[in-house]
C-alpha cells in the first residue's frame, strides 16, 4: 500500500504499470481527437456550443481550447502544446500526434519487459539525432518573396479551403513585407487585423494604412479628407476633474460656475493650439487636417473642430498610436505645447466607412508605410474568425521563416528522412537504449502515415512508396502527393514548413513523452477531493 | 434638457459579480418606463447606451463588459442574440473549407421556465412584419402579452446555476468576455471541474497574457470611446479568487489610461461557498487580502460587498434584514439584494433632476485617504401601511444593516451618503397630522436630512439623496420578503395570506466611512500578519513568497495607517 494512503485513507493511487496505463491512454485519447486534422485534406471541425455559439477550427490548439479536457494527463499536455503555441504557432497538431505515438511505440517494448527509464534514454538519443537530421534538410537560401508565399501557402491551406488560402497568402506576405525594415526585428504588431461582418470572405484584402473602428463623432465633421495632415496625440480635450486628486469645494453655486468655466477655458486653449496648427499648414492649399486623439475629445471641443473642418477622433487604440507614426510619420504628441508642422503625419485619403453602428477610419494611400492593416470580412461571425486564426498563423508562418533564414521541406519529408538516418543510428547506439531510438524512429513515421490516411489512401501503402522512393533519390527530400497518394519531392511543388516549428516539435514531444514514461505514481490527495 | 449624460461603464469582473450585476440590469430595466405619460426620474442613459444592428433595428443596452470563465454562461450565447439571430441549424457549408466538415454538437443546455418565457416574447419581435419597432425603448403601450412574464411568479431558487439563466435585458454582443480556462492557471488540475481553485497571482498574471489583456483594454476602449463626457467606472470584481487579480490588471489599465477618470470598486465574495479543505480556504482569504490591498492603490473608492459579517470568516453568521425571509442564502437570492443595494445609492448619482457628480460621491466618502466605505441597506424601508414617513422618522425602530462584511454604521460617521427612494409626495405626511410643515415642496431626502440632522450627532458631510420611484420588482428577482410586507412594500402588521409577490418597495442604501470600516481592515490586517505564505503550496506555485507577503501586509498598514489614532489601541488588543 502506498505510503500516502497510511497519512489519508482518501487519497487514490496509481502505481507502476497503471500510472503508466493512464498516462499512455490519456495521450492516446488527445491524439484521436486531432488526429483528423492533420493536412491539407483533414477535417475540419464545426463545434457548435449548447448556446449555439459557432467555432469552425482545424487548428490543433484552437481544438484543445474549445474542449473541456477532463483527463490530468491530456490536459498537461495541452497546456504544453498552448506553450508551444505561444512561441512557434504552430504545429501543435503534431506535437500531439508524435507524443501519443511515442507513447504507444513505447509501450509495446515495454509490455517486452523494457524499463522506461531505458526507452527515455534512447527518445534523448534518438532526439538529437534527429535535429542532426533537420539540420541537414533544412534549405538554407536567400528568402526570397515566392519561398514566403510558399511556406504561407503551406500553413495556410490546413487551415481554409484553397481559394482562401491563396487569397490570404498573398495579403500575408505583402503585409509582412511592407512592414519590414532592415535590421530590425519583426513586429507583427505593426499589421493589424480588422474585420467587418460584411460580403464574403474572399473580400477579404490587405490595407496600405490603417483602419480604425472608430469614427468622428460629430455630424458636422468632414467624412472624407484628401491630403491629410494627421496629428495623433495623448492629450486630453475634454472637460473633467483636474489630474491632481482633488476635491472641489465651492462655498455658493456662482463659485463652482467660476470654477467650471476656468477649467473649460483650459481645455479650449488646447484645442485652439490644434486648430492654429491647422490654419498653419493647411492655409492657401486644399489640405485638410485630421487629429487622432488617444484620449477623449468632448461634444463642445468636436463641435470646435468640426466648424474648422478637422476630422477628430477620439480614444484611439494605443498601439494605434505606434501604428500610425509608422503608418504616416509624424510622430504622437504628448502635449500641445510645442506642436509644429513636422509633428504631423501625411496620408492621401482619410475616409469613413458606416456599417450597422460601427464606424470604420481607413487612412490610406500614405508614402511609405510602416504598419498595415488587413480587412477581413465575411458573412458570420465564425467564418471570420476561422480567417483570423488562419491568417494569423500565416503571418506566424512568414515571420518564422524570415527569423530562421531556413525552410523545412514539407510533406511528411523530414519525418522519412529522420526515420532513414535513425535505423541507421540504431545499431550504433550501445545497449538496451536503442529500443528507445527505434520507438521513436518508428514513432515520426505517424505525421506522414496520418497525411496518407487523411487523404485517402492506404497508409502503408504509401509509406513503402515513400521508403522505396528515398531510397533510390540520393538525398533529395521525398514527400507526400496528398493528391495522388505518391511521392513526390517536396521542394518542387513548393511545399515548405518552418524550421523553428519541427524542431520546437522534437523538443516538446520527446520532453513530454519522456517525463509521462517516467511517472511510476500518479497520486489524488486533497485539493480534488473538494465537494 | 441642458444637463449632459455623463455617462459611467459598468465592468463585472468574476461569476459572483455577474450574479448581482445581472440582478441589477434587471431591476434597471424594471424600472424603464415605455409610456410618454409618466415620468421616471432615474436617468438610464447614464448606464444605458443606443446603438442599432445591422438589421436597422434600435437597441439599448448596458455599457457593461461582464468577464467570467469559460463555461459558465449555460444557455446564453457569449455574443448574445441581438444583433445576430441564434439559429439552431448551422449548416457545414459556412466553414470554408473543401474537404470534410464535421459537425460538433455540444449538448445543449436545458433553458429554465423563466427564460423559455422570455424567448417567446422576444419571438414576437423578431417577426418580420414589425422590423422597425425596437426592443428595449418602445414608446407603444405595453401589449397584454409582455406582461406575462414579468407578472408571473417564478420560483428560481433552485434551477439557477448560472447569472445567464435569469438576465433579462440583451446585451450588445461586445458585452461578455469569456476567458478561457487552459490560458488561465486554474488551480491544480481537479477532478471536480466545477471547483476552481485559483488565486490572485495567477489571476493577475493572466491579465497580463498579452491577447487577454489587448481584447479587455481595447473592448473598455470601444466602451469609452461611444461616452461623450465618461465619468468614470463602477467595477464589480470577485475578490476571493483569481478574478480578484484580473480585476486589478483592470484597474492598473484604468489608472493608466483613463487617469482623469474616477474608478468605483465593489469588492464581491460570495457568502454561500465554503471551502472544506484548508488549502482552498487559505488560498481563498489571501486572494481577498491581496485583493484589498492592490484594490485599494488603484481605486477611488472601494466597497466590499458581502453578505457575511465578517470578510474573511468563510462561516461567519449572515447579516440579517427585518422584513426580508431568505429560506437559503444561496447566490441568486444573495446577490439579489447586494443588487438592491447598488441600484439604490447609485441613484445618487444617475437620478435626472439633480445627479451628483461621480467625482463628489467619491470626495464625499473618501476623507483624508480613507478610500475603503461600507454600504448599508434598508430593503424595505420598513414603513408600515398605515404610517407616513414623517411618523416613521418618528418611531423609526429599524436601522440600515450592512451590506460590507457586516461593519457597522450606526456610531458617529465621519461622512455618509444616503439615497431613499420611493417615497411619493403624498406619503410624507398624513393629511391629518399637524405637523408644523417648513416648506410646501419638500421631498424625503429632505426631510430625512433634517431629521438625521437633528437628532443625532451630525458627521462632517453627510448627503441624502432621493427619488420618487421605487424599487420595482419584476421576475425574476427572487420572493426575498417575509410575509407581513404587502405587495407595494409596506409593512402590514397583518399578514396577507394570499402572499402576492412584492411588485415595489421603498428603500434606503447608505455608504458611510466610520470606524467599523477600520475594524474591518484591521481585522484583515491581523489575519494578513498571522497567515504564513510558506504552508500553502498553491500560493507558492503562484510565485508568492515571504517577501511579497510582508510587503501585502505592509500595504495593508499603510493603508490602515490613514484610519488613524484608534489603530495603535487595536494592534494592542491583539497582542
Amino acid at each position: 500500500m502506498a505510503a500516502i494512503k497510511t497519512l489519508n485513507p482518501k487519497a487514490e493511487v496509481a502505481r507502476a504499470a497503471q500510472a503508466l496505463s493512464i498516462n499512455i491512454s490519456g495521450a492516446r485519447g488527445i491524439q484521436d481527437v486531432l488526429r483528423t486534422n492533420l493536412g491539407p485534406k483533414g477535417t475540419m471541425k464545426m463545434l457548435v456550443s449548447g448556446a449555439g455559439d459557432i467555432k469552425i477550427t482545424k487548428d490543433g490548439n484552437i481544438l484543445l481550447h474549445e474542449m473541456q479536457i477532463q483527463h490530468p494527463t491530456a490536459s498537461m499536455i495541452a497546456k504544453a502544446c498552448t506553450a508551444q503555441d505561444d512561441v512557434i504557432g504552430d504545429g501543435t497538431t503534431s506535437t500531439v500526434l508524435l507524443i501519443g505515438e511515442l507513447l504507444k511505440q513505447a509501450e509495446i517494448q515495454i509490455q517486452e519487459g523494457l524499463h522506461p527509464r531505458l526507452i527515455a534514454e534512447g527518445f534523448d538519443l534518438a532526439k538529437v539525432k534527429a535535429q542532426e537530421v533537420l539540420d541537414k534538410v533544412k534549405i538554407k537560401e536567400e528568402i526570397s518573396r515566392e519561398r514566403l508565399c510558399q511556406v504561407a501557402r503551406t500553413a495556410l491551406r490546413t487551415k481554409v479551403h484553397s481559394d482562401l488560402a491563396d487569397k490570404l497568402t498573398e495579403v500575408c506576405v505583402d503585409a509582412v513585407l511592407a512592414i519590414k525594415e532592415d535590421g530590425k526585428p519583426l513586429d507583427l504588431h505593426m499589421v493589424e487585423i480588422m474585420d467587418m461582418q460584411h460580403k464574403t470572405e474572399l473580400d477579404t484584402h490587405l490595407v496600405k494604412g490603417l483602419v480604425m473602428d472608430h469614427g468622428g463623432r460629430h455630424p458636422d465633421m468632414p467624412k472624407r479628407a484628401t491630403n491629410a495632415h494627421i496629428l495623433t496625440c495623448n492629450v486630453s480635450m475634454e472637460y473633467e476633474k483636474t489630474e491632481v486628486t482633488s476635491g472641489f469645494f465651492y462655498k455658493s453655486a456662482e463659485e463652482r460656475e467660476k470654477l467650471v468655466i476656468a477649467e473649460r477655458e483650459f481645455i479650449e486653449e488646447r484645442v485652439k493650439k490644434v486648430i492654429e496648427l491647422k490654419n498653419k499648414v493647411c492655409a492657401g492649399n486644399k489640405d485638410m487636417f485630421v487629429v487622432i486623439n488617444q484620449k477623449g475629445i468632448d461634444p463642445m471641443s468636436l463641435d470646435m473642430l468640426a466648424k474648422e473642418g478637422i476630422m477628430g477622433l477620439r480614444r484611439a487604440k494605443r498601439r494605434n498610436m505606434e501604428r500610425l507614426s509608422l503608418a504616416c510619420g509624424g510622430m504622437a504628441m504628448n502635449s500641445f505645447d510645442d506642436l509644429a508642422p513636422d509633428c504631423l503625419g501625411y496620408a492621401g485619403s482619410v475616409y469613413e466607412h458606416v456599417l450597422g453602428e460601427t464606424k470604420y477610419t481607413f487612412v490610406e494611400d500614405l508614402k511609405n508605410p510602416h504598419s498595415v492593416t488587413i480587412v477581413i470580412r465575411g458573412p458570420y461571425k465564425h467564418t471570420l474568425a476561422q480567417t483570423k486564426d488562419a491568417l494569423r498563423d500565416g503571418l506566424r508562418a512568414i515571420k518564422n521563416a524570415l527569423d530562421d533564414g531556413c525552410l523545412v521541406p514539407g510533406a511528411g519529408a523530414f519525418e522519412i528522412a529522420a526515420y532513414d538516418a535513425l535505423m541507421k543510428y540504431e545499431s550504433d547506439v550501445k545497449g538496451r537504449a536503442r529500443y528507445g531510438v527505434r520507438a521513436f524512429a518508428d514513432a515520426l513515421l505517424v505525421i506522414p502515415k496520418t497525411l496518407a490516411c487523411n487523404s485517402g489512401y492506404d497508409q502503408m501503402d504509401s509509406l513503402v512508396k515513400l521508403r522505396e522512393e528515398f531510397k533510390n533519390s540520393d538525398g533529395t527530400p521525398v514527400g507526400l502527393d496528398v493528391a495522388t497518394g505518391e511521392a513526390l519531392n517536396p521542394v518542387d511543388f513548393g511545399i515548405y514548413d518552418n524550421y523553428c516549428v519541427k524542431k520546437h516539435m522534437l523538443d516538446a514531444c520527446s520532453v513530454i513523452a519522456r517525463n509521462l514514461l517516467i511517472v511510476d505514481e500518479i497520486m489524488r490527495a486533497g485539493l480534488s477531493q473538494l465537494k | 434638457m441642458s444637463q449632459t449624460t455623463r455617462e459611467l461603464i459598468t465592468l463585472q469582473v468574476g461569476h459572483h459579480a455577474n450574479f448581482i450585476g445581472t440582478h441589477w440590469w434587471n431591476l434597471q430595466e424594471a424600472s424603464f418606463i415605455y409610456s410618454t405619460t409618466a415620468s421616471t426620474d432615474i436617468n438610464h442613459d447614464f448606464l444605458f447606451r443606443e446603438g442599432i444592428t445591422s438589421q436597422r433595428q434600435e437597441t439599448y443596452t448596458p455599457r457593461l463588459l461582464a468577464i467570467d470563465l469559460k463555461g459558465s454562461l449555460h444557455s446564453l450565447p457569449a455574443g448574445g442574440s441581438l444583433y445576430t439571430d441564434v439559429r439552431s441549424d448551422p449548416s457545414t457549408s459556412e466553414a470554408a473549407w473543401d474537404g470534410q466538415v464535421e459537425l460538433i454538437h455540444q449538448l445543449s443546455q436545458e433553458k429554465n421556465e423563466f427564460l423559455r418565457d422570455l424567448e417567446q416574447e422576444d419571438a414576437k419581435f423578431r417577426g418580420p412584419a414589425d422590423e422597425d419597432k425596437d426592443i428595449c425603448i418602445d414608446d407603444t403601450k405595453p401589449s397584454e402579452s409582455e406582461a406575462t412574464s414579468s407578472k408571473r411568479i417564478y420560483d428560481l431558487t433552485k434551477s439557477v446555476k448560472v447569472w445567464s439563466d435569469y438576465l433579462c435585458p440583451h446585451l450588445h454582443p461586445k458585452t461578455i468576455y469569456l476567458l478561457d480556462n487552459l490560458k488561465v492557471n486554474v488551480g491544480r488540475a481537479s477532478a471536480n471541474a466545477s471547483e476552481h481553485v485559483w488565486g490572485f497571482s495567477s489571476g493577475y498574471s493572466a491579465f497580463h497574457r498579452e491577447e487577454i489583456e489587448e481584447e479587455i483594454t481595447d473592448r473598455i476602449r470601444c466602451l469609452a470611446e461611444s461616452c461623450n463626457s465618461l465619468q468614470g467606472f463602477q467595477i464589480l470584481s470577485d475578490i476571493h479568487d483569481g478574478m480578484g487579480g484580473i480585476g486589478c490588471g483592470i484597474l492598473e489599465h484604468l489608472a493608466d489610461e483613463y487617469t482623469s477618470k474616477d474608478s468605483i470598486t465593489f469588492a464581491t465574495s460570495p457568502p454561500h461557498l465554503i471551502p472544506t479543505t484548508g488549502p482552498a480556504r487559505m488560498l481563498m482569504q489571501a486572494s481577498i487580502i491581496q485583493s484589498y490591498t492592490e484594490m485599494y492603490q488603484l481605486s477611488s473608492m472601494l466597497i466590499p460587498l458581502n453578505m457575511r459579517k465578517s470578510a474573511l470568516d468563510f462561516e461567519a453568521p449572515y447579516c440579517t434584514y427585518p422584513h426580508l425571509a431568505l429560506k437559503d442564502h444561496n447566490a441568486y437570492t444573495t446577490s439579489s439584494i447586494m443588487a438592491a443595494f447598488l441600484d439604490t445609492i447609485s441613484l445618487a448619482y444617475r437620478s435626472r433632476s439633480s445627479p451628483l457628480p461621480f467625482t463628489s460621491v467619491v470626495d464625499l466618502l473618501t476623507p483624508a485617504g480613507r478610500k475603503v466605505a461600507g454600504g448599508s441597506l434598508s430593503l424595505p424601508l420598513g414603513i408600515k401601511s398605515s404610517q407616513s414617513f414623517v411618523d416613521w422618522l418618528h418611531q423609526q425602530d429599524s436601522y440600515p444593516v450592512s451590506v460590507s462584511a457586516g461593519c457597522t454604521h450606526i456610531n458617529e460617521p465621519i461622512s455618509e451618503l444616503l439615497t431613499i427612494r420611493g417615497i411619493p409626495a403624498s406619503g410624507l405626511n398624513r393629511s391629518d397630522t399637524k405637523l408644523p410643515r417648513k416648506r410646501f415642496s419638500t421631498n424625503a431626502a429632505q426631510l430625512y436630512y433634517e431629521f438625521l440632522q437633528a437628532a443625532r450627532k451630525p458627521p462632517s458631510q453627510r448627503l441624502v439623496a432621493g427619488v420618487e420611484d421605487p424599487l420595482k420588482l419584476h421576475a425574476p428577482f427572487p420572493n426575498i420578503f417575509a410575509p407581513s410586507v404587502t405587495d407595494d412594500g409596506y409593512i402590514d402588521k397583518h399578514p396577507n395570506t394570499s402572499a402576492a409577490a412584492v411588485r415595489s418597495v421603498p428603500c434606503m442604501a447608505g455608504l458611510h466611512q466610520s470606524q467599523g470600516v477600520a475594524d474591518l481592515l484591521q481585522q484583515l490586517l491581523t489575519s494578513a500578519k498571522k497567515f504564513d505564505v510558506m504552508k500553502v503550496p498553491s500560493l507558492l506555485e503562484e510565485g508568492a513568497d515571504k517577501d511579497s507577503w510582508a510587503a501585502t501586509t505592509e500595504g495593508l498598514q499603510d493603508i490602515l495607517n490613514n484610519y488613524g489614532a484608534n489603530n495603535e489601541s487595536l494592534n494592542s488588543d491583539d497582542d
